[in-house]
């Protein structure tokens, strides 16, 4: 595939992480840390809101456990991302590690909604959207001192995953996932509003799973009754 | 001033988010012949992608913070306005730059 078709592909998340990641490296440089910090980040993290999260953990002196606890927290949904992902996983080790360390929010919203990835450019579409994220992190930790930020940048996050449902949502649109996501985020916001990623995340899985017992409880044959 | 962070903090740091971010993504394949077979992963494949989106459209929005609908009234037309140009126009670079661009005016009391 050409460069300009996979640019084109990605088109939403580059839209989308490049003032996101220049807002992570303008927050993090602003708060006195060198400016490669941010930077390193980008490179080996690759989590946004965890990164995000980081900010406060390296100001605030976290110790390694409460890193190591809140970025579990934060990035325990990318568990239930591979699961839609097999199809896509490259096959030598060095290219699966790096999928696997690419699986984003917005990658796996990307593979799973655009009819244009497919295994053989899953792996491109990874490094292209880690790249956006590095060079967005590179301008705002670069700029931090120079331009202030817009007042409602950080909105652009919303949109792509708007784009995104929506998308999913013409590709798929039946009314039973939109009630199970409605409920998991009513039920999340309700039980744990302070770890409302993860909470609506787990209720999502286990109301998707009452449903799948239930559908396959119904549609299993009816045995047939002794005479 | 918060007194300055040594290198190495950060870079145990980063190596420990780097682990565990990993870990979980990763999680789900080691397991992949086994669950592959199950017909509840397609299930979750078919299923799963669209319920992710509307929860982190509502975290990204911030929405479930919200004690009053006047609290988070520019975030619900924002995401209304680039859903109805995302139909409308199938086009992503419309939607997100107009979506945006709502977000910011309204935000910053421009209109």
């Amino acid at each position: 595939m050409k460069p300009t078709s996979l640019f084109t592909i990605t088109l939403p998340v580059f839209l989308g992480y490049i003032p996101l990641g220049i807002t992570f490296g303008f927050l993090m440089v602003s708060q006195g840390i060198a400016w490669y910090i941010p930077i390193i980040f980008s490179v080996f993290v690759f989590a946004g809101a965890a990164q995000f999260l980081a900010v406060g953990l390296v100001v605030n002196h976290a110790s390694l456990m409460d890193t190591a606890i809140a970025t579990f927290l934060i990035n325990l949904r990318h568990i239930f991302f591979g699961l839609s992902l097999y199809d896509f996983v490259p096959h030598t080790w060095a290219k699966k590690a790096y999928f696997m360390f690419g699986i984003t929010d917005e990658t796996y919203s990307l593979l799973t909604s655009s009819k244009d990835a497919t295994p053989k450019n899953a792996l491109s579409i990874v490094a292209l959207n880690h790249s956006y994220w590095v060079m967005g992190t590179a301008m705002g930790a670069l700029l931090a001192t120079s331009i202030p930020p817009i007042k409602g940048i950080e909105f652009s996050l919303t949109a792509l995953f708007v784009i995104l449902l929506i998308e999913q949502i013409k590709s798929n649109p039946a009314l039973k996932n939109i009630g199970i996501g409605v409920m998991a985020c009513l039920a999340a916001t309700w039980l744990l509003p302070n770890y409302f990623l993860v909470t609506a995340s787990a209720i999502a899985l286990l109301l998707l799973m009452l449903d799948y017992y239930f559908t396959a409880r119904q549609n299993r044959p009816i045995a047939q009754e002794a005479p | 001033m918060n007194p300055p962070v040594s290198l190495w903090y950060i870079a145990l740091m980063i190596v420990v988010m780097m682990l565990v971010t990993w870990g979980l993504r990763a999680l789900p394949f080691f397991f992949k012949d086994s669950l592959n077979e199950h017909p509840f992963i397609a299930f979750i494949q078919n299923r799963f992608p669209l319920i992710m989106m509307l929860i982190l459209v509502v975290y990204a929005s911030e929405v479930y913070k919200a004690q009053h609908v006047s609290e988070v009234q520019f975030s619900l037309i924002g995401i209304g306005f680039t859903a109805v140009l995302q139909l409308v126009f199938k086009n992503y670079l419309l939607s997100l730059f107009g979506g945006i661009a709502l977000y910011v005016v309204l935000v910053n009391g421009l209109i």
